[in-house]
């Protein structure tokens, strides 16, 4: 696997990790929230229903306080609507709506909240017949057109002989359905065979239930109060925060992935580039000049600190590597005496003489030999020997072209590789060489010097072997016919 | 210096003879309004009779019966009914004059009336027509607004218990008014005060089914502490009290009464209330 997905894996996996260990934490802060959000629903149902439960309450407790006025029931047996009205007046609050005493044929005698709105029959209303049926009647009826929560009982003198009837009211509008929830969070609906009221805007109720009420049953068909919540505002909030939690760190997850990805990327690539080089150089597909080269470029490409000092590190031991070859190179393929090039160069040159030649090019060669050198060193010692050879070489690298090839073949003989040159042209180089040598006057060897040469220019099929027999051949022939002299082949 | 002392004797004398007598009001209204509307008739009859007249505002009629009787107080204004039930029990008592009001139908009279009254548009035009109706009196104790109501009825042998259908007290003379705008009631009892102004502020929607006989309006009488002498003579300052005096622009101001002084009636003026309390009494009480 390569380190690019290595650590992509690795730091994406933390980061799942991570998220995971955050979504269970939200989730668990979720259902404890939740939970108690729904117990605060569930006391706030208990205190609505409460809250229900006292109105009605209300209602029977104003009824009773009025039925046990002697005033009141003086103002029922006398028509004294003026006392009746006086009193209901003093009872109307935001429990209680509407007061209305009744005759026992069912005649409004006093409206608490109309003064001057009686005599009328209100005999055939359903809860002025179950009064007058049952004695009392608690639940949901039309009073003066309106629906309302209604208590009626029939009025006792002496508590024995009926004399009348009281109805105390509340009007089931929105804003008894409103006191009824004030200060909760629920939401209250009525819903009858003739009107639809809730506090809440919405037309449907969350997790509504019926509120359980002891009421009879009364003229108005399917009425019942539901309370639920409008919204799940608190719940919503909570659920948006957990959700947003989720996506924030999903993105945050997504946006680390790609910032990670780009970031291997960025790094890892200048590595691999420098890496590829190294690989290349072990294999062989780049030797160490290329290797050079291709790390000189990465330093003046890269930005990153790092990487362009470990470039800068390996292009200085590139460089070394290059300088140890270079001089173990020289020190393989040249002379320690002369520092002329070795035989061994000599016929690595020659071989890629002939290639070339091979392809249409063509040389010459020159074999030189010191005439009687073995008597220079046995006369004058190996030191003089050396001297002569030194200076020899010296003279000749002098005189030769800078495309040629001069090397020492062995002992006190030598090789010129002539590129580009025929025949006659290798000859007056030969001359020219020879003749150099002869005239030097060498300063620790009083004698003269001289050179035979052998001169062999490049035939077709030639090998290492065929030419330099040729070239020897010829300087033989010059030693044969008196030395100092240049022969070439026949 | 005789005629000095002849006119201190004088001064002497008068003041000595100078008397401080106790003016008794009922309590028809707020209490403190009836002094400021009475003070300036107080402070009439002291600077005209030369006596002292402090004025008295009892708890109730019963405290001012009571005061009468035990003769702790020397004048009192009474209602026609108090008059009547105390000059019954107390023939003692004198009679000095009748309250005299600029009527609403622009008339300046001792007495006012009481009148049935139906809406226009539910064409009942007659007593008769109205059977088996709604009725309101205003109050059992009210002159007007049932006592005299009453005698119409027993003038044309009516037991309105039994006559209309259902028969309601309403307390106020301008409540009877309403009830009848409201549809409440068909027909209703009110002094012909409170018809004029129903007029004014309704327009002329209202059928007069029956009119009583005049009701004598309030009366000041005197105790027996009073002189027949300083009677006759309170009587005649009473009478004397010009239109425009400061007393009846007080009752205007404070009580909204339309006053137009005093004048002395026969005592008989007010037998026509002892009829009314002959009429039998049909108690709805059971």
């Amino acid at each position: 696997m390569k380190l690019y997905n290595k650590i992509l894996l690795l730091t994406t996996l933390q980061i799942v990790a991570i998220f995971i260990f955050g979504i269970y934490q939200i989730q668990s802060l979720y259902l404890t929230q939740k939970k108690a959000f729904d117990q605060k629903n569930l006391i706030q149902t208990e205190m609505i229903q409460k809250r229900f439960e006292e109105k009605l309450s209300e209602l029977q407790k104003t009824a009773r306080i009025l039925i046990n006025s002697q005033e009141v029931i003086t103002g029922i047996l006398s028509n004294d609507t003026d006392m009746l009205y006086t009193w209901s007046k003093l009872f109307l609050s935001s429990s209680t709506d509407k007061i209305h005493f009744m005759d026992l044929e069912g005649t409004v005698i006093s409206r608490g909240e109309a003064e001057f709105r009686f005599a009328d029959d209100v005999s055939k209303q359903f809860y002025i017949q179950q009064a007058l049926l049952n004695n009392t009647f608690l639940g949901i009826d039309r009073v003066d057109g309106k629906e309302c929560l209604v208590y009626t009982e029939r009025i006792k003198q002496y508590g024995e002989k009926p004399i009348g009837i009281i109805s105390v009211a509340l009007v089931i509008d929105h804003e008894f359905l409103s006191s009824l929830v004030e200060g909760t969070t629920m939401s209250l609906a009525y819903q009858s065979e003739h009107q639809t009221l809730s506090t809440a805007k919405e037309k449907t109720l969350i997790n509504a239930s019926a509120l359980s009420l002891m009421l009879q049953t009364g003229s108005i068909k399917d009425a019942t109060f539901s309370i639920g919540l409008t919204s799940e505002k608190e719940l919503f909030a909570l659920k948006e925060a957990r959700t947003n939690f989720f996506l924030g760190i999903a993105l945050a997850l997504i946006v680390l992935v790609i910032a990670l990805h780009f970031t291997l990327l960025k790094y890892l690539k200048e590595y691999e580039i420098l890496a590829q080089v190294l690989i290349d150089f072990y294999e062989d597909r780049l030797d160490i000049k290329e290797v050079i080269a291709k790390i000189k470029h990465a330093i003046h490409k890269q930005t990153t600190t790092e990487v362009k000092k470990i470039a800068e590190a390996l292009f200085n031991m590139s460089q070394k590597v290059s300088d140890t070859q270079n001089a173990l190179e020289l020190l393989s393929s040249t002379d320690q005496l002369t520092t002329l090039a070795n035989r061994r160069k000599l016929e690595e040159y020659l071989e890629q003489k002939l290639k070339e030649a091979n392809r249409g090019n063509f040389f010459s060669i020159v074999m030189l030999d010191i005439d009687r050198f073995k008597t220079i060193n046995d006369t004058y010692g190996h030191e003089i020997g050396d001297h002569v050879l030194i200076h020899t070489a010296n003279l000749m690298q002098a005189v030769i072209r800078e495309s040629d090839m001069l090397g020492r073949w062995g002992g006190e003989e030598f090789l010129l590789i002539l590129p580009q040159t025929n025949l006659e042209g290798a000859l007056v180089m030969a001359e020219q060489l020879r003749s150099k040598i002869y005239h030097y006057e060498f300063e620790h060897y009083p004698q003269r010097v001289t050179m035979s040469l052998g001169v062999a220019t490049y035939r077709i099929g030639d090998t290492p072997n065929s030419i330099l027999r040729r070239a020897d051949h010829a300087l033989y022939r010059a030693k044969n016919d008196g030395r100092n002299k240049v022969e070439y082949e026949n | 210096m005789l005629v000095k002392l002849f006119f201190l004797s004088l001064l002497l004398l008068n003041v000595l003879h100078a008397k401080e007598y106790i003016f008794a009001m009922y309590p028809s209204n707020n209490p403190t309004k009836i002094v400021q509307a009475l003070t300036p008739l107080m402070k009439y009859l002291s600077e005209q009779s030369g006596d002292t007249f402090k004025l008295v505002v009892t708890k109730d009629y019963d405290e001012l019966t009571q005061r009468i009787e035990e003769k702790s107080v020397d004048f009192a204004w009474v209602n026609s009914k108090n008059f009547v039930l105390l000059k019954e029990r107390n023939p003692s008592l004198r009679y000095l004059v009748t309250y005299l009001e600029n009527s609403k139908s622009g008339q300046i009279t001792p007495y006012y009336k009481s009148f049935i009254v139906a809406l226009k548009d539910t064409n009942i035009t007659t007593l008769e027509e109205a059977k088996g109706k709604h009725f309101a009196f205003t109050d059992k104790e009210s002159t007007s607004g049932y006592a005299y109501t009453m005698m119409i009825f027993e003038d044309r042998h009516i037991n309105p218990y039994t006559f209309f259908q259902k028969v309601f007290f309403l307390k106020k003379h301008d409540k009877v008014t309403e009830a009848l705008m409201n549809r409440s009631i068909e027909l209703g009892a009110m002094s012909d005060g409170t018809y004029y102004n129903a007029r004014a502020k309704y327009g002329d929607t209202f059928n007069i089914l029956a009119s009583s006989a005049p009701i004598p309006l309030d009366a000041i009488v005197a105790s027996e502490n009073v002189s027949i002498a300083e009677s006759q003579r309170i009587t005649k300052l009473l009478e004397n009290i010009p239109k425009d005096a400061p007393s009846n622009k007080a009752f205007e101001e404070h009580l909204g009464w339309l006053s137009a002084g005093f004048v002395k009636k026969d005592e008989h003026f007010y037998d026509t209330f002892k009829k009314t309390l002959k009429v039998p009494i049909y108690e709805t009480l059971q």
